[in-house]
C-alpha cells in the first residue's frame, strides 16, 4: 500500500484521478424484482451515494420531492444519488457516470435479462472508471420454474441461474415456506446438473457510515489509520480538509489495497469533511478515530 | 410532350406483357410499352422526342433496396476503403490488398492523398490478409497525425498515438480492461463502445455525415436503384438524421425516392412510452414530400445481430455454448407489435435467427386469431436463420420475407465452423423454399452491411456460392425469375409502393435501370458482372459515371 505524493501544481488538481466506481450488475426477467431492489436502495441510501443505470427510470417511480434536477437522460437526488436511463445510449450514460464519479460511491447496474450474462458482465469489465464487484440475480419466487422451460426466454433465464454467483428470490411472501425449501433444492439441483456447484451466496448486504464533521484533519494521522483499516471495510471516500492546507479540498478514495488523499480544487464555505464509509457489517465504533 | 425512350429490350417485370423495345413518357409517367409501331396511339396526338441514347441496352424496372441505413452508411463512407476483397464504388473500384506489405503501401499512399490537416480513417482492415496492426506501426506511418483504422467486421478498431491524445483517451483509465489494449491502441468487441463514443465528436460531426450522405447518394444511384427504404429512421437522433437527409437527399440531383420506416423502440423512448410513440409516428406522414416518404409502416426488433452471432438459435444453439440477444423483451414485443397491428400498420420486423423468427410467427398468429387482417405486410427482415417448417408458417399466415441473401456468401463457411455447424449454417437464407410456397421475397442489402448492389444479390441468391466458390444448400437455391423479381416488383410490394414503381406498365412511373447485358441472356452466373449504365427517375435520366467522387472537391 503506497500512497501518492500531493501534486503542488494547481495545473494537475483537477486531474487527481478518481478510483474505478464499483459496480453491481443486477440480472433478472421482467417482473423478477429488479426495479424494487433499485428503488429500496434508492430511498433508504443511507449516505451511499448510487449512480443507477436503468432501462427505464419511469418504472423507478421516484418521489418528485426527491428530484433535485433533470437532464435528458438523468436525474440528480437530493440524497446524493443519480439516475441514468440506459435506454438511449449505454456509452453515454457510462460516459455521464464517469464525469461525476468523485461524488459517487456505488453503482447499480441493470442487466437485460435477456442477453447472455456473460457478455453484459464484459460490458461493464470493458468500461474505463467502472470495475465490477458483484452480479446478483433476482428470481421471481413464483415464476422462475415456469421460466426456465419458456420457449424463448428458457436459455437465459437458466443460464442466468446456473451462473449467478448471489441469488435472491423475490415475492416469497406469496408463496409458502414450503414451497421456498422445494424451490432451493431444485435450484442447487438444476446448478449440479449443469456442472456447477449446487451453492450460492445469499444477496450480500451492505452497510454505510457516514462521517462529517468540521474538525480538519492532520494528515499524518489519517494516512496513518489509512494504512490499516477495519477488514470489513470495502470502500472509503470523500472530502476532507488537512491542517497543513486549509486552501484546498482533498479527495480522499480507499479500496482494499489501494489508497489515494490528493488536492481536488480550493476550499468550498462551509468547510466540513464528509466521508462515506461502506462495509460488509455493521460496524461498532467510527471507521476513523480521533 | 411525349419522350420516347428505345432501348434493345425492355424486360417488363409485367408477367402479363413481359418485353418491349420502346416505352413512351409524359410528365415521369408510363403512358405505354411496346413498340415504335404500337406507340404511334399516343404519339399521333402530341409532340415527341424519340430518345434512342440506350438503344443498344437493356431496360428494367429501376431497382428496389427496401432495407438499407443511410445513416449508417454516412458514417462508413467518408473512410477510405482498403480491403480484403474488391469492392466496386462509383468513385472508383478498390482492388483488393491481400498482404501485409501491400497494406502498408496502401496506407501510406492514402497518407499521402488525403488532407493532412484532417485525421485519417479508414476501413476494411482484416488481420487474415493484412497483418497484425498496432498503434506503433500507426504512428511510423502517421506520425502526428491522428489515425484510426477500422475493421471490416466494426467491431474492431486500432488508434495511433495521436488520435489517443485528441480524444483524451489515457493510459491510467484503460488498464486491466479485458478488450481493450492500450499498448497497441486496440480496443475491440465489447471494448469498443468508449472508443467509438470518444470518436463521435468526429464520425458524427454534421460535416461528415453530409459528405458520407453525398457518397450514399452516389452508392444508390450505381447500384441502378431508383427506390429504397431506410429501415430505421432514428436509430441515433431523429430530427437531426430528418434534416441531414433530407438536405442532401431531398432535391432535384438525387435520383431515387425513399421510404421511410421509422425505429419503434428510439420514438417510444424519446415520446415516453410505446402508445405516445405510435401516435408520434402516425403524424409523421404530415412530413412527406414526393422523394422522402413515411407510411404506415414500422420497424420492430426480436433478436440480436446476425454479424455478432448474437441471432437467437433454436436448439442446439450454438457450438460454443454462448446465447444470442433479444433485443426486445418476447413479452414486451408482443405488446408493441399488437399495438401497431391493430392501428392497421404494416409491421417490419428485424429477425436474424430461428428463434427470433419463432417469436415472430408466434406473435403474428396470435394477432391473426384476435384480430384477422388480410394482405397486412408483416414483413420478416433479414431471414437469417430458419426451418422448412416455419416457411410453411410464413405462407400460412400471410407474411412476406425481405432477405439479406449476401449473408450466406460472406459467412455460411466461417459459421459452419465456428458458430453452428454446416447444417444449418449453409442452409441460412432459405429462398429456394419461399420460392416454392410461393412466398413474396424482396432482397435488400441492408447496406452498409452488404454491398448495395441488387445485381449482386440476386446472383448469390441463384448460384449460393460461398466466399470460397462451394455452393451452400443447392436445393434453395432461386430462379432467375423470381429474383429479378425480388429487386423490382417484389420489393416494390414490400414497401408498398406497386402501384407506382417496380414493374414497367402504362401508368406507373418512369423509373428504369439502363444495363449493358440481358440478365436472361447471361443466365444467373453473369448477373453479378452487368454494369448499370444510367437510370431513369420519373423520365429524368442519370448515367452513371464511374470513377467521379462527387464530394471529393468538398473533402
Amino acid at each position: 500500500m503506497k500512497a501518492r505524493s500531493i501534486p503542488l501544481n494547481p495545473m494537475l488538481m483537477k486531474q487527481a484521478p478518481v478510483f474505478d466506481l464499483p459496480v453491481t450488475l443486477i440480472s433478472g426477467y421482467l417482473g423478477s424484482g429488479k426495479t424494487r431492489y433499485i428503488n429500496r436502495q434508492l430511498l433508504n441510501n443511507s449516505g451511499t451515494r448510487y449512480a443507477v443505470l436503468v432501462n427505464d427510470f419511469g418504472e423507478l417511480n421516484i418521489d418528485a420531492q426527491l428530484i433535485e434536477s433533470t437532464s435528458a437522460h438523468s436525474v440528480s437526488l437530493s440524497n446524493g444519488c443519480v439516475c441514468c436511463s440506459l435506454a438511449a445510449d449505454i456509452a453515454a450514460a457510462l460516459e455521464e457516470v464517469a464525469a461525476c464519479a468523485h461524488r459517487l460511491d456505488w453503482v447499480l447496474f441493470e442487466a437485460s435479462g435477456v442477453a447472455d450474462p456473460q457478455r453484459v458482465k464484459q460490458q461493464v469489465l470493458n468500461w474505463p472508471g467502472f470495475q465490477l464487484h458483484n452480479t446478483l440475480t433476482l428470481a421471481d419466487a413464483c415464476r422462475i420454474q415456469s421460466l426456465v422451460n419458456d420457449k424463448f426466454v428458457g436459455q437465459h433465464i437458466r443460464k442466468q441461474l446456473i451462473e449467478a454467483e448471489q441469488l435472491t428470490f423475490s415475492k416469497t411472501d406469496l408463496v409458502d415456506a414450503d414451497e421456498v425449501a422445494a424451490l432451493q433444492l431444485w435450484l442447487a439441483q438444476l446448478r449440479a446438473s449443469a456442472g456447477q456447484t449446487p451453492h450460492w451466496d445469499p444477496h450480500p448486504r451492505y452497510y454505510s457510515q457516514n462521517l462529517v464533521d468540521k474538525q480538519p484533519w492532520q494528515r499524518s494521522d489519517l494516512e496513518r489509520q489509512l494504512q490499516s483499516m477495519d477488514p470489513a471495510l470495502l470502500r472509503l471516500k470523500g472530502f476532507v480538509y488537512l491542517q497543513e492546507d486549509l486552501d484546498h479540498q482533498y479527495l480522499l478514495q480507499w479500496l482494499p489495497g489501494q489508497w489515494s488523499l490528493e488536492s481536488f480544487g480550493p476550499a468550498r464555505e462551509p468547510a466540513v469533511n464528509t466521508l462515506v464509509a461502506i462495509t460488509q457489517h455493521p460496524l461498532c465504533g467510527d471507521i476513523l478515530s480521533r | 410532350m411525349i419522350t420516347v425512350f428505345t432501348a434493345k429490350k425492355i424486360i417488363t417485370m409485367n408477367e402479363s406483357w413481359p418485353q418491349a423495345t420502346a416505352i413512351a413518357v409524359r410528365d415521369g409517367q408510363i403512358l405505354e410499352v411496346g413498340d415504335l409501331e404500337t406507340l404511334q396511339s399516343w404519339l399521333i396526338h402530341d409532340d415527341y422526342v424519340i430518345d434512342d441514347r440506350f438503344a443498344q441496352q437493356i431496360m428494367m424496372p429501376g431497382f428496389i433496396d427496401p432495407h438499407l441505413h443511410p445513416m449508417m452508411a454516412a458514417v462508413l463512407l467518408p473512410m477510405q476503403f482498403i480491403t480484403g476483397l474488391q469492392w466496386d464504388l462509383p468513385w472508383g473500384t478498390v482492388t483488393a490488398t491481400t498482404t501485409a506489405a501491400d497494406y502498408r503501401v496502401q496506407l501510406e499512399l492514402a497518407h499521402q492523398q488525403t488532407a493532412i490537416d484532417q485525421p485519417f480513417f479508414t476501413w476494411g482492415y482484416h488481420q487474415h490478409w493484412h497483418g497484425p496492426m498496432s498503434r506503433q506501426l500507426l504512428d511510423e506511418i502517421f506520425a502526428d497525425r491522428p489515425a484510426v483504422v477500422w475493421q471490416r467486421s466494426f467491431h474492431e478498431v486500432f488508434l495511433n498515438t495521436a488520435m489517443m491524445a485528441q480524444l483524451g483517451i489515457q493510459e491510467e483509465r484503460l488498464r486491466g480492461r479485458p478488450q481493450i489494449d492500450f499498448e497497441r491502441g486496440h480496443f475491440y468487441e465489447n471494448g469498443l463502445g468508449y472508443a467509438i463514443n470518444k470518436l463521435n465528436s468526429i464520425i458524427m460531426s454534421d460535416d461528415w455525415l453530409q459528405r458520407g450522405l453525398r457518397r450514399m447518394q452516389q452508392v444508390v444511384h450505381y447500384g441502378g436503384h431508383t427506390t429504397v427504404g431506410d429501415m430505421a429512421v432514428g436509430m441515433f437522433d431523429f430530427e437531426r438524421e430528418w434534416s441531414a437527409a433530407e438536405a442532401v437527399l431531398d432535391n432535384n440531383q438525387s435520383p431515387f425516392r425513399v421510404l421511410c420506416v421509422p425505429q419503434e423502440m428510439r420514438i417510444a423512448q424519446r415520446m415516453g412510452g410505446h402508445e405516445q410513440g405510435l401516435q408520434e409516428v402516425q403524424t409523421l406522414t404530415q412530413r412527406n414530400t414526393d422523394k422522402f416518404r413515411f407510411a404506415n409502416k414500422i420497424k420492430l426488433f426480436t433478436d440480436g445481430a446476425f454479424f455478432s452471432q448474437l441471432a437467437m438459435m433454436q436448439e442446439p444453439g450454438y457450438i460454443d455454448g454462448h446465447l444470442g440477444e433479444w433485443l426486445t423483451t418476447p413479452e414486451e414485443y408482443e405488446v408493441v407489435a399488437r399495438l401497431y397491428w391493430l392501428a392497421g400498420f404494416e409491421i417490419h420486423v428485424h429477425c436474424t435467427g430461428d428463434l427470433g423468427l419463432e417469436l415472430a410467427l408466434d406473435t403474428l398468429e396470435k394477432l391473426q386469431w384476435e384480430r384477422p387482417r388480410f394482405n397486412h405486410g408483416y414483413t420478416i427482415e433479414h431471414f437469417g436463420f430458419s426451418t422448412p417448417e416455419q416457411v410453411l408458417r410464413i405462407k400460412a399466415l400471410g407474411a412476406r420475407v425481405s432477405a439479406n441473401v449476401y449473408y450466406l456468401h460472406e459467412l455460411s463457411a466461417a459459421y459452419s465452423q465456428l458458430g453452428i455447424g454446416p447444417e444449418r449454417a449453409q442452409q441460412m437464407a432459405r429462398v429456394g423454399s419461399c420460392e416454392r410456397e410461393n412466398i413474396d421475397v424482396a432482397f435488400h442489402s441492408d447496406f452498409p452491411m452488404a454491398p448495395a448492389l441488387p445485381l449482386y444479390s440476386a446472383w448469390v441468391a441463384c448460384g449460393r456460392q460461398n466466399c470460397d466458390g462451394e455452393v451452400a444448400a443447392p436445393a434453395e437455391r432461386m430462379s432467375l425469375d423470381k429474383a429479378l423479381q425480388a429487386i423490382t416488383i417484389t420489393a416494390a410490394r414490400t414497401l408498398g409502393l406497386e402501384r407506382e414503381t417496380g414493374s414497367l406498365r402504362a401508368g406507373k412511373k418512369a423509373d428504369f435501370v439502363l444495363l449493358d447485358r440481358d440478365p436472361y441472356q447471361v443466365g444467373a452466373p453473369g448477373l453479378r458482372d452487368i454494369k448499370v449504365v444510367a437510370t431513369v427517375y420519373e423520365g429524368q435520366v442519370y448515367t452513371v459515371e464511374p470513377n467521379v467522387d462527387e464530394t471529393s472537391t468538398s473533402v
